[in-house]
């Protein structure tokens, strides 16, 4: 016969939290803007493989901070789910707002009956257009959704990043000043992030179904001016 | 699943699996013909389905049905792609007609006990049945042609 000790939940919730936020703090930060014409992504990350953003379906992208073999299941099952719901009905009914859900669903169900919460923040990014609006979706790791209005930021440095770029960002601007000011709130007043450490992705109308743009480092370059 | 209302077609591949699925285990086939207003591209798009459950779009008109050779004639014959509302139900209700003269499983107008097809109106204010005292009137008038005419069209499509 084994004893089971009493776990005040709000303590447990707690303790939860406490871990989840430290995983996540460890890592480095990812901002998401919109722009006049879509949505880009910049995120601090020197490998070039392992990547912290990627494309999800025709009109979404997602990206994750926290502990990478995390977030990057996250995204897998995301990708499947998209693919799943396009296919079972139809490409135009994969929406970003489900696809939050379901990432929130999953990580609020780990939260509460795992064996220790997923050190992971999410965003989901979604393209507009005739149908649907440009939006970004912030998933935390206990699983609540935030809908952010004009830019996202994710990981432990959040608030600091956030006061840097509110104070930029009042109106669309065009791509190259939104990456500039993503890359200026990420690596603060004094420090220069080098080009080749910086991942940067666009969703974009060009005339086809997909609108998932990774920018290389000579684009990146040349947008930074 | 999305959480929000799916698109037309969303619904017509949604539909696919069931009919295949019903086809395959069950004696009763069944092929539907789905047709709605798409809400998202403000157009009217209509769906076929095979009896494998393959779904088709069609940018015209399409027919299902025992009766369906005939009516499909009388639509080859007299669809044009500006065709107005009152054209359109003109012609549907002559290619129904059709159907019900020419194939004996196929219903059609029965004027002795007021039994008549039913015509519905599909577009952004939703779906509307069309008043019975005005189908039956759009009958009779067909009727009344072709009892002058000898029971053929006789020369134009009417």
């Amino acid at each position: 016969m084994s004893n089971y000790f009493y776990v005040n939940p709000e303590q447990l919730t707690k303790d939860r939290a406490e871990f989840a936020q430290k995983g996540i703090a460890r890592g480095r930060s990812i901002v998401a803007a919109i722009y006049e014409t879509g949505v880009v992504m910049v995120a601090e990350n020197p490998s070039a493989s392992l990547n912290k953003i990627s494309e999800v379906y025709d009109r979404l992208a997602f990206a994750g901070v926290g502990k990478y073999n995390e977030f990057d299941r996250l995204k897998e099952a995301g990708i499947r789910w998209a693919d799943g719901t396009g296919y079972t009905y139809s490409r135009e009914d994969v929406d970003a707002r489900a696809l939050a859900n379901y990432f929130a669903q999953y990580l609020g169900q780990v939260f509460s009956e795992g064996q220790k919460p997923l050190e992971v923040e999410v965003l989901v990014a979604q393209l507009g257009n005739n149908i649907r609006p440009t939006k970004l979706y912030r998933v935390g790791y206990e699983g609540t959704i935030t809908d952010e209005p004009m830019f996202a930021v994710l990981g432990g440095d959040a608030e600091t990043i956030k006061g840097r770029f509110a104070a930029s960002e009042t109106e669309l601007k065009p791509l190259s000043q939104t990456l500039k000011d993503c890359v200026s709130a990420i690596s603060g007043p004094e420090r220069t992030i080098p080009v080749s450490d910086l991942e940067a992705c666009i969703l974009e109308d060009r005339g086809a179904r997909r609108t998932f743009i990774r920018l290389n480092d000579e684009q990146v370059s040349e947008l930074l001016g | 699943m999305t959480d929000t209302s799916l698109s037309l077609e969303g619904k017509a591949n949604y539909l696919s699996p069931i009919i295949q699925n019903n086809n395959l285990t069950t004696p009763l086939t069944v092929m539907p013909l789905l047709a709605g207003w798409d809400t998202s591209h403000k157009v009217g798009r209509i769906f076929e389905f095979d009896g494998a459950g393959g779904c088709y779009e069609r940018s015209d008109f399409a027919t299902i049905g025992s009766g369906s050779p005939f009516a499909e004639s009388a639509l080859r014959l007299g669809f044009r792609s500006d065709l107005d509302l009152e054209a359109a139900l003109e012609l549907g209700a002559l290619a129904l007609y059709e159907a019900g003269d020419n194939d004996p499983s196929t219903g059609g107008p029965d004027f002795v006990r007021g039994l008549f097809p039913m015509m519905v109106i599909i577009n952004e204010d939703g779906f509307q049945e069309v008043a019975v005292d005005a189908v039956a009137a759009r009958f009779k008038t067909i009727n009344d042609r072709r009892t002058t005419s000898g029971g053929i069209a006789g020369g134009t499509l009417r």
